[in-house]
């Protein structure tokens, strides 16, 4: 399974293979651990934590709809301190990278999240969310402007030495223009997409089926949009993408590494298939056999060349 | 928990679109307790619809054979897919999940309130009260829905039905039949599992006659193992996990707001 010819780099450090898991669909890593060794992925991305516990938005939080899923979890999680105590000793034993994904209803919430996490060790990258539909306020209002998008970035930036990747929302008109912002502020890269707004009604109750109304929906439904978003960011910046948005297959994966993800993560797909980004570190090794190339990063942004392969 | 490739044995149609599965899958089975539950990926090969796995309470569960029984209703398009499945396909499930009902074993004399397709999960710990004097209070629509009762009265005399158009046992819902019957001596614990509205009464009467006991919830679900956060339900300590600290709570801790 360790097939150097997987490793990728993301600015300053290196990942074993370039197949992430997504926030908040993987929890903190215990549950899937149990059932394949988490070790073998490129790395986790933490639910997302705020600095005060949170107990998120009312039932029911999820509906299904054709490939697809819209969640309003709400950003349920059990605080900073409680991370630091309880999560996070065990996510250092992992033996992958750690992303830990922060979330803040105020510019200083983000700067006081930054700095406490900057004196642990264990943590690969913080992941900046400024893009979650999920919560009243606060969370995507910074990932819709330019201006704010960097401000926070900036914040984080000067908090922690630790590597910024800032999470962009794909419900802007320009989502260029805030990975440009974000890019200058400091960013060490950018993830995307996180999920785009959506709902449904129970037509036998005649109310939305969501209690928070509306949600964010993900899954295979939104992996056309979630191209597109990273194949319009990958010609506006040079900083890493991290590219997420319905990746079920090696397929989905390599389709987002042409259009220029540095690495994928997988979120959605996780329920359908647990073992699907086990899958997908197979699947790239496999291709890279048939298809007698040297190594993963030789693809990323390959579609974007003139002369691609007739 | 595991992800386990079953084979299913045999499937029956109970009419009324009700459906029993009988499932060769050794491992989950060797594990399982009363009131767990499993996944089952309802789509097949490439197809990324239905997306989720549909969870399922276990009806029965035979160590020795390494199955798992299942009873259904067909709601929509993963039970529908569910019911077309022939003997010998193989079902992908995940399981066994949650935590189960506290052993009946440790009770004298239980009741069992069943409503509906909330049945399924009382029946195997019923299996595992045949010791335990137990009375069962099982409702349905209507007779054809009362689906296993000769099964039920092999393992207790002490039934009382009820439908709602009166096709069967008294007309009305077993919540108020058994108010008709119970008192406080009746029993030292029960355990119900049907719609919500009969759960909140079951309670409320319970609490009444100061019974303690279990209810088994529903919520929708998506990762079924604790990781998502998606199928909460009220308690008095906040948001619980319905896959993970249910789907089988105790009764005074589960909240219900309407
Ligand atoms: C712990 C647990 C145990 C269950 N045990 C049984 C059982 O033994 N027998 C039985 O017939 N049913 C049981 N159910 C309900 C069963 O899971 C749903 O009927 C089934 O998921 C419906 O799927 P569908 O694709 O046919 O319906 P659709 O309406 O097409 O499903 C759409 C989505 O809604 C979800 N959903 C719909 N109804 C329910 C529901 N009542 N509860 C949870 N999610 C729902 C589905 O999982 C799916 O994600 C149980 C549910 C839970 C949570
Ligand atoms: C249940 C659920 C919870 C999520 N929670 C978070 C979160 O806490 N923080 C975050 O940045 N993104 C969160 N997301 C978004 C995912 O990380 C991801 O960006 C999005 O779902 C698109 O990828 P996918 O289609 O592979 O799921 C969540 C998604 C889901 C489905
Ligand atoms: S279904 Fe994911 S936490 Fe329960």
């Amino acid at each position: 399974m360790n097939d150097p010819r997987l490793i990728v780099k993301v600015g300053q450090f290196s990942l074993k293979n370039p197949v992430l898991t997504a926030s908040g669909t993987f929890g903190f890593a215990r549950e899937y651990n149990r059932l394949f060794p988490v070790s073998a992925l490129g790395g986790i991305a933490a639910k997302g934590l705020t600095v005060q516990p949170r107990a998120g938005n009312p039932p029911p939080r999820l509906v299904e709809t054709p490939s697809g899923l819209i969640n309003a979890i709400g950003l349920q999680n059990p605080g900073l301190t409680a991370f630091l105590q309880q999560e996070l000793p065990f996510l250092r034993e992992l033996g992958t990278a750690v992303i830990v994904n922060i979330a803040g209803f105020t510019i200083d919430e983000f700067a006081h999240l930054a700095s406490v996490l900057d004196g642990e060790t264990g943590i690969t990258a913080l992941e900046v969310n400024i893009s979650c539909p999920n919560v009243k306020k606060g969370g995507m209002a910074f990932g819709i402007h330019p201006e704010a998008a960097a401000r926070v970035t900036r914040t984080v930036r000067e908090a922690t030495s630790l590597p910024v990747w800032v999470k962009l929302s794909p419900n802007v008109t320009a989502i260029t223009e805030i990975a440009q912002a974000v890019e200058e502020a400091g960013a060490d890269a950018i993830t995307l997409i996180n999920t785009l707004p959506g709902m449904a009604i129970d037509i036998k109750n005649r109310r939305p089926v969501l209690g928070n109304i509306s949600g964010g929906l993900s899954g295979p439904a939104v992996k056309p949009v979630a191209l597109h978003h990273l194949w319009q960011v990958y010609k506006a910046v040079k900083i890493p993408i991290v590219g997420m948005g319905g990746i079920s297959t090696p397929e989905d994966a390599l389709e987002f590494i042409m259009a220029g993800a540095t690495a994928v993560a997988v979120g959605t797909a996780m329920f359908h298939d647990p073992y699907t980004p086990l899958k997908i570190i197979n699947g790239l090794s496999g291709y890279l056999d048939v298809e007698q190339v040297g190594r993963v990063e030789d693809l990323i942004g390959i579609a974007h060349k003139k002369d691609g392969l007739d | 928990m595991q992800i386990e490739t079953g084979e299913l044995i045999n499937i029956t149609d109970k009419g009324n679109n009700l459906f029993h599965l009988i499932i060769k899958a050794d491992k989950i089975a060797d594990k399982a307790l009363p009131g767990q539950f499993i996944q089952v990926y309802c789509s097949e090969g490439e197809s990324y619809d239905p997306l989720l796995p549909r969870p399922f309470s276990l009806f029965r569960i035979e160590k020795e054979k390494g199955c798992l029984e299942l009873v259904f209703r067909v709601v929509g398009r993963g039970t529908s897919w569910l019911s077309k499945r022939h003997t010998g396909s193989s079902l992908k499930l995940l399981g066994p999940l949650g935590r189960g009902f506290t052993d009946p074993r440790e009770f004298s004399r239980v009741l069992i309130f069943a409503g509906g397709i909330g049945m399924p999960p009382l029946f195997s710990v019923a299996e595992v009260s045949k010791e335990v004097d137990f009375t069962l209070f099982y409702g349905a629509r209507s007779q054809g829905e009362l689906i296993f009762l000769e099964r039920w009265q092999q393992m207790t005399d002490q039934i009382f039905l009820a439908t709602d158009d009166g096709s069967a046992g008294q007309q009305g819902n077993i919540v108020e039949l058994a108010s008709s019957l119970l008192d406080s001596g009746s029993a030292d614990f029960y355990y119900a599992c049907g719609p919500r509205p009969m759960l909140k009464a079951v309670k409320r009467l319970m609490a009444k006659l100061k019974i303690p006991g279990e209810l088994s919830l529903e919520e929708r679900m998506a990762c079924g193992v604790g990781a998502c956060l998606g199928c909460v339900c009220r308690t008095t300590s906040g948001y619980a996990r319905v896959c993970t600290e249910g789907p089988v709570f105790a009764a005074e801790e589960v909240v219900f707001n309407e």
